[in-house]
């Protein structure tokens, strides 16, 4: 008979509970979780929630046959003016060869005349993106944040220069090369998750999607100072790990960032205290950009040495944040880390 | 469910409005569901249930046999609901004054409820608004398999396929995803006391000044 080792058990839980798991898996599952009390729970936490479905009906519950004809009705307005694609009619084939010639005269025009006006030129394949933003060498990386790269077998990024860009990565042309002014910085190939001593902010945007593989809450050094991102393996890299400056370097590096900030599509500023946090600024659109710069100026003013600044590197706001503007300022608790996380929001912590 | 037809998608595909209403009318309310268990919120949920159904009339040509449409269709529903969600952040400065002690107070459930609803019946949808509020709040991953499976009540196959995943590896994330789910839902329980009395003490403070 096939042993299991734990990882594998989780599979049969579905199964186990609709009983449709076959017999000789129910005795090799059951003889595992009279000594597996985190598979037990697992189990436990399955039933409770398939009850929960079933008491509540959420997955037969009634849509209100209003809702239902509101949706419907927008639908058959918006494709009542269009026809459905199809492939290949002699219609679309005339179509295609008509617009052809026009088309072309268009992208020529397009090309030709920016080109003629502003003698501008062409641009490489492979545009170089001002990153601009140089952090000082960091001079007192933590004991855990060495230890960390070490183990990996890294050269100490943190011994050099280092980047963080805070731009919206999506708008990038794949192949883009991120370059910090040229300096000593870890330039990140496209497409590629960050090696060890490339900053995880610098992140591709096609680099494969960051996976937390534990669902936990905010990570923390074992001494409380909070962690330096090794970006060893982003993969391996909990979603929204902090990294934060020695306070010697926080107002340097807290200036540059906050001067990145005005170029970041999402940018989120929570006052942290504990475990919760207050939203203090929200920023989500380009209307904002002048307000929110503003606003920076003043920032800076106020920035001292015995603030720490937590980045933290998410695509997906946590529904809580999500409903949050500077207006609506509350009292939230921190989004937790959670399995499948992925891309890329900038959210900076200021404890209190 | 029933599968559709060749012949009712071959006449959707020559632009027959009313054989796709008929298509509309066996999945709507399915689709509707997935589309709040994706979003949390009724209003999101009608913009995506909307788009799905555009998308559907609009690609139907390359709709293929080899998956039913219905699964097809959910495809197109989640990520329609991921790029939904995507935008709205990317675009909205989002002012929803939404509390905990709000749930159930959202537009769209005035305008599904315009009638008062007895308290064991209220409860309920209480209930179900929580619920869907903590599967919204699920990592995506996790969140689309709850979904189909639970909601939707996908095979584990028709999952598989839809998520380009292994049968097992579907099974294994389900199971994980209840789990997160309970959690949340804990999790939540026990904020909402604190909130409570903390948004009581600002409100007595409020008044001391």
């Amino acid at each position: 008979m096939k042993q299991f080792d734990c990882a594998e058990y989780d599979k049969l839980i579905p199964d186990y509970l609709d009983l449709k798991l076959p017999a000789e898996s129910v005795l090799l599952l059951e003889a595992h979780l009279a000594r597996c009390p985190e598979c037990t729970r697992l189990l436990e936490e399955n039933k409770a929630c398939t009850q929960l479905f079933q008491t509540t009906g959420i997955a037969t519950e009634e849509i209100h046959p209003a809702v239902l004809a509101r949706v419907q009705n927008r639908v058959l307005a918006e494709i009542g003016t269009q026809e459905p694609r199809r492939q290949g009619s002699a219609k679309q084939r005339r179509a295609w060869f008509v617009w052809v010639p026009v088309a072309a005269a268009i992208m020529v025009l397009l090309i030709a005349i920016p080109v003629a006006i502003r003698r501008m030129p062409v641009r490489s394949a492979q545009p170089e993106v001002d990153i601009g933003c140089i952090v000082p060498p960091v001079s007192q990386a933590t004991t855990a944040a060495k230890a960390d790269m070490a183990s990996a077998g890294a050269a100490d990024p943190l011994s050099g220069n280092w980047a963080v860009y805070s731009g919206s990565l999506n708008d990038l042309p794949l192949g883009t090369v991120l370059s910090p002014d040229g300096k000593n910085a870890h330039a990140p190939t496209a497409g590629t998750v960050p090696q060890a001593g490339q900053d995880a902010a610098t992140v591709s945007r096609d680099a494969p999607k960051i996976t937390v593989a534990q669902s936990n809450a905010l990570p923390t050094n074992a001494d409380g100072t909070g962690l330096f991102i090794t970006s060893k393996d982003i993969s391996s890299m909990p979603t929204g790990s902090p990294f934060s400056f020695p306070t010697d370097r926080l107002s340097p590096a807290g200036i540059v960032l906050f001067e990145q900030m005005k170029e970041a599509d999402r940018v989120l500023i929570l006052r942290r205290s504990d475990n919760r946090a207050t939203l203090f600024l929200a920023w989500y659109n380009d209307d904002q950009r002048s307000k929110r710069q503003n606003i920076i100026q003043d920032w800076k003013q106020t920035i001292d040495n015995s603030i720490q600044i937590s980045f933290y590197v998410n695509d997906r706001l946590p529904p809580p944040l999500h409903n949050l503007n500077q207006e609506n300022a509350a009292s939230y608790r921190l989004p937790t880390v959670a399995a499948g996380d992925e891309g890329y929001w900038f959210c900076v912590l200021i404890p209190t | 469910m029933e599968q559709p037809s060749d012949k009712l998608i071959d006449r959707i595909r020559n632009g027959d409005e009313a054989a796709f209403s008929e298509l509309m009318d066996c999945y709507s309310a399915r689709i509707m569901r997935v589309c709040l268990g994706q979003t949390g919120n009724w209003q999101d949920a009608e913009d995506c249930a909307q788009e799905t159904w555009i998308k559907v009339f609009r690609f139907l040509h390359s709709y293929r046999d080899s998956a039913s449409v219905y699964t097809w269709i959910y495809r197109i529903c989640i990520n329609t609901c991921r790029d939904y969600q995507r935008s709205a952040r990317r675009h909205q400065a989002v002012s929803l004054d939404e509390s905990d002690d709000e749930i159930g107070s959202t537009l769209g459930e005035r305008i599904v409820d315009p009638m008062p609803l007895p308290d064991e019946q209220a409860d309920r949808r209480q209930q179900i608004e929580r619920v869907r509020r903590g599967i919204a709040a699920l990592p995506p991953d996790a969140r689309n398999i709850l979904v189909l499976r639970d909601i939707a009540g996908l095979s584990y196959q028709e999952i598989a396929a839809n998520l380009r995943l292994a049968e097992g590896t579907v099974k294994s994330r389900l199971s994980r995803a209840r789990a997160s789910l309970m959690d949340l839902l804990r999790e939540q329980e026990s904020i909402k006391p604190r909130l409570k009395r903390e948004s009581k003490t600002r409100r007595s403070k409020g008044r001391q000044k």
